[in-house]
């Protein structure tokens, strides 16, 4: 194969690549932004009125099923907010505001 | 004649930013770190930055790609990024966004004896990319000592040290990172005064992700052997050991750019975009360049 036949192959390659990749990258994004979401635990904000402390600890051992987007997980990761469980359920380990920085 | 006023914009575009690649860098480094304190971290950034740094515009794609790993949740958003990003661009964010390789590229301009690492270390990103960012997250979660989080220098550079010096401002109790983290600290703040981007060169789990699309991506380093007067001068630009009229589109590649900077144009920067209008538009030439 002489340089030039060479050179057209490999550029054809790159095309190829990137007609298949960009599309299968859009799409990704596309459904990662809008329609992936994860059920994650979630323990409801303990932000209770001070008269009723009871209240407070029956909130506080509620578990709830929140059904998370992906920028949110993104989000909670990066303060070291998700724990996968021996279970397999993904809990989040806050309530209400959210740390401000990683753990490790 | 379209082809050839295109391919010389290309050209004339690349002639004139290669000598400032150091602003462009500073550029993209007021993006990454946000003075301001925008935070857009449901996104990620192409770089590797350590979200956890107090000024981090962006999540790190791979602090996220190790967490969802740790969860088992497929990473839609960061995988789609990557790709488009790598099949457009390849490593060129690496030599021109990147703000952990601006700061090797900083202290590489220290005047100090430098060393090259064989070629074959840069086989260690992978090894860090399959094992610390994928495998051992998926398998023990990000409890292990091998979570790439655990032990990344950018996180104790960007993030760690500044929220010690924050703690101890305020007067607060201070978290030390863990003996493995400030360790490999300690070596990497040594190691880039000796070679040039050791992080980059042997570790990046990032840029062995980019590397790969090197040779598949849209804009790629273009080498002409009819322009070639086989000088070597290339092997003098290129500061990372590789032999660009060999493999222009090494894995090892940073895409710098600074070999285009061959004074007979045998290296430039091409695109699948310039190739077809090459075709379509103007008659074949008697052109033998190669990009391998």
């Amino acid at each position: 194969m002489d340089n030039r036949c060479q050179s057209k192959w490999i550029s054809n390659k790159r095309l190829v690549f990137s007609v298949l990749l960009v599309p299968a990258a859009v799409v990704a994004l596309v459904y990662g932004f809008i329609f992936h979401s994860t059920l994650i635990m979630v323990q409801p904000s303990d932000e209770v009125e001070e008269d009723s402390p009871h209240e407070t600890i029956q909130h506080v051992s509620e578990w709830l099923d929140l059904d998370l987007r992906e920028p949110a997980i993104i989000r909670d990761v990066t303060v070291g907010g998700l724990v996968r469980l021996e279970s397999g359920a993904i809990k989040r380990t806050y309530s209400g505001k959210p740390p401000s920085a990683c753990p490790t | 004649m379209v082809t050839m006023t295109k391919k010389n914009r290309l050209k004339q575009l690349t002639s004139k930013i290669v000598p400032n690649r150091i602003w462009i860098q500073l550029g993209f480094l007021l993006i990454w770190l946000d003075p301001l304190g925008w935070r857009f971290h449901s996104v990620c950034s192409p770089v590797f930055h350590c979200y956890s740094c107090p000024l981090a515009t962006f999540a790190c794609p791979i602090g996220v790609l190790a967490n969802f790993s740790a969860l088992h949740v497929f990473p839609f958003i960061t995988v789609g990024m990557l790709v488009l990003i790598g099949i457009l661009l390849g490593s060129i964010v690496c030599g021109w966004a990147c703000p952990f390789g601006f700061l090797q590229d900083l202290a590489a301009k220290v005047p100090t004896p430098k060393f090259d690492p064989p070629g074959w270390t840069g086989h260690f990103r992978y090894a860090v990319l399959v094992g610390t960012v994928i495998a051992v997250p998926y398998l023990f979660g990000e409890g292990h000592w091998l979570f790439v989080c655990r032990f990344c220098p950018a996180g104790a550079l960007e993030a760690a040290v500044p929220n010690i010096i924050n703690r101890a401002i305020a007067g607060q109790e201070i978290a030390w990172p863990n003996a493995l983290k400030l360790t490999i600290l300690a070596l990497f703040l040594m190691a880039i005064f000796l070679v040039r981007r050791p992080w980059c060169r042997i570790l990046c789990p990032l840029g062995a992700i980019f590397a790969l699309f090197n040779r598949t991506s849209a804009f790629f380093l273009r080498f002409d052997p009819d322009k070639c007067n086989s000088c070597e001068r290339c092997h003098k630009l290129c500061e990372y050991g590789i032999e660009p009229e060999k493999s222009p589109n090494d894995l090892r590649c940073v895409r710098c750019l600074e070999c285009t900077a061959c004074s007979t144009e045998a290296l430039t920067l091409g695109s699948i975009f310039e190739h077809r209008e090459e075709t379509s538009a103007t008659p074949k030439p008697a052109d033998s360049s190669a990009e391998i």
